[in-house]
């Protein structure tokens, strides 16, 4: 069978309307992840025999004529470190090797609840620390695009399976750009919503301020259809927010008069050639849907990957002290005579990048350091905050470059940690001031790669963040590119 | 940071407060990534923060204190077989101190 949905928007009309089965389409997908994700390397848990499961028991449901979810049968890919019950749950991490969660997280519990089916978990970056997805203890994920470059991070493996049309859409986590960048990197929609309106119950936590699940689409009225499943006030996660977005007014303008657009042009003399000239055909496409482009300034902004640096690994520090090896995980085989020294045992399994943060975050936070280095990082978050706050009083959204650069080539940056953390330098604000943030396909590079805009907006700007988005993508098709699998 | 002698005592301390064991050889590859890298982060001093309060949280909104009612818990033997070792439904671990 051939699937011709491209989008999630279009399949759940083939879906409810009976036109297709739950069962082909899972059979369909099943097929090309056998063909194609052996070298891609997109997924860390598939097993065909619990897809054709669950497709069997939605056919049913539909047969008995029960009203259908609004996701009915859409093949939806988890990143790997979202808790799904029945499912490893590993983080990319040796230390979770063979955990299985004992529960959904929220996000997934509501994916479920509008029947959707969970095609598999993928691949990731440990902990979701890194920026290529290099940093996975179990394998390689490559990007869709073309195979010697990284798909990027940290949830390289959920976009390379969006991408490569191993599923419908994807969920994944940004707390530096991780859903962002890699979408940047594989040409799909990647979108991180205002900090506490998905729900960080069952997220494996790395710094809990920042955090927060995002849907990882080809198009914006995709991630539109996923937010209005997960964005949900949930008593279980003390940040999430109780208040409601309407992701159903998402839609497309056919003019985007009175829209003022910043553009911060200082960005682009950090980003290669390709990318600025994308950038300013973005620029272009905007002015000709009618917004205006401003240009301005933000010198905070552009030194904000320090800032996060501190932030954020003071956070994972604290966070990834649950690691022991007592309730849960895996604990290292070495015989230990006292619980420390299987403590130290069991955190041996820690990656390399996962050691670096929690040592520079144990750095940061001891006594000493911590006025000069924590408080200090905190209080140039307040800055960066007012900064933005003051920005969209004179703009409505601000586009800049998702990534300065295409994707890199794996291997590249592996050896300098530095150049690998500033492959975030656009991305960190919106998670430190907590605002909603879009990266979407606006072009490719002259050797054919993927190049991402990013547009934030102000705090639950979520919907017309993504109907800006929708606008753009009904006058370009460069989201109907797929790559050349072969 | 100074000299080497001082370079390890940090990173030996480090080690110590996050349960982290290092090979002599990650040992000396880590302390000089630190260095690097807490030289890289130490570009945020040169930010002026006079007067500026700390931002300690993601979210400016109040927190909502959930009704302090009672949820169904997890089940427990679905939480036991999580453990790495257990002894009937109680998780075990070496003994925390020496006989």
């Amino acid at each position: 069978m051939k699937v011709s949905a491209v989008y999630a928007t279009e399949l759940i009309h083939q879906l409810k309307s009976g036109k297709t089965s739950v069962s082909e389409i899972a059979e369909y997908y099943t097929e090309r992840i056998q063909k194609f994700d052996s070298e891609l390397g997109a997924f860390l848990y598939f097993n065909p025999e619990d897809v054709m499961r669950q497709a069997s028991v939605l056919d049913k449901k539909r047969a008995s004529g029960a009203p259908l979810g609004k996701l009915f049968g859409l093949p939806i890919a988890i990143k790997d470190n979202i808790c799904t019950k029945g499912m490893p749950t590993t983080a990319g991490s040796k230390i979770l090797e063979k955990y299985q969660p004992p529960y959904n997280a929220t996000a997934v519990e509501h994916l479920l609840n509008e029947d959707a089916l969970i095609i598999g978990k993928t691949n990731l970056d440990e902990f979701a620390m890194g920026s290529s997805c290099e940093h996975s203890a179990f394998k390689l994920c490559r990007n869709a695009y073309n195979r010697e470059y990284v798909p990027g991070g940290s949830s390289g493996g959920s976009a390379t399976a969006v991408a490569a049309r191993l599923c419908i859409a994807a969920l994944g986590s940004d707390t530096g750009g991780s859903v962002r960048q890699p979408a940047s990197f594989s040409n799909i929609v990647g979108f991180k919503p205002t900090y506490g309106l998905v729900s960080r119950y069952g997220l494996i936590a790395f710094a809990s301020s920042l955090d927060i699940i995002g849907p990882m689409t080809i198009s914006a009225l995709d991630a539109a259809l996923l937010c209005s499943v997960i964005c949900k006030y949930d008593r279980c996660d003390s940040t999430s927010l109780n208040l409601s977005i309407d992701f159903s007014t998402v839609s497309l303008n056919n003019r985007l008069n009175d829209m003022r657009i910043g553009l911060l042009e200082e960005s682009l003399k950090h980003c290669e050639n390709d990318v600025a000239d994308r950038i300013s055909d973005t620029v272009r496409t905007f002015e000709k849907l009618g917004a205006r482009i401003v240009p301005v300034e933000m010198p905070i902004l552009l030194e904000s990957v320090p800032i996060y640096y501190v932030v954020a690994t003071a956070e994972a520090s604290a966070n990834l002290a649950r690691y022991s090896g007592v309730i849960y995980g895996k604990r290292s085989k070495s015989h230990a005579k006292l619980a420390s020294e299987m403590i130290e045992n069991t955190r041996s399994l820690f990656g390399e990048e996962v050691k670096r943060r929690i040592l520079l975050g144990t750095f940061v936070l001891s006594s000493g350091y911590y006025d000069s280095y924590y408080i200090k990082a905190l209080k140039c978050r307040t800055l960066l905050i007012n900064s933005f706050s003051e920005l969209f009083k004179t703009v409505d959204f601000l586009l800049t470059p998702t990534s300065p650069t295409t994707p890199f080539k794996i291997g590249e940056r592996l050896d300098d940690p530095i150049k690998m953390y500033e492959s975030d330098l656009l991305t960190v604000s919106a998670n430190l001031a907590g605002l909603p943030a879009v990266s979407f396909p606006c072009g490719f590079s002259k050797n054919g790669l993927p190049i991402g805009a990013q547009i934030m907006g102000p705090h639950l700007s979520d919907a017309k963040l993504l109907s800006l988005v929708a606008t753009f993508q009904n006058e370009t098709d460069f989201h109907l590119i797929p790559p050349a699998l072969s | 940071m100074a000299d080497s002698a001082e370079k390890e005592k940090l990173i030996e301390h480090l080690c110590k407060l996050s349960a982290i064991r290092l090979s002599s050889e990650e040992k000396q590859k880590l302390a000089s990534e630190l260095e690097r890298i807490i030289g890289y982060v130490q570009r945020i001093q040169s930010i002026n923060t006079e007067g500026v309060n700390p931002t300690r949280g993601g979210t400016e909104t109040p927190l909502e204190l959930r009704e302090d009612k009672p949820k169904e818990p997890l089940n427990r033997e679905d939480v036991i077989t999580t453990a790495p070792d257990t002894f009937c439904d109680l998780f075990r671990t070496p003994p925390i101190l020496e006989e």
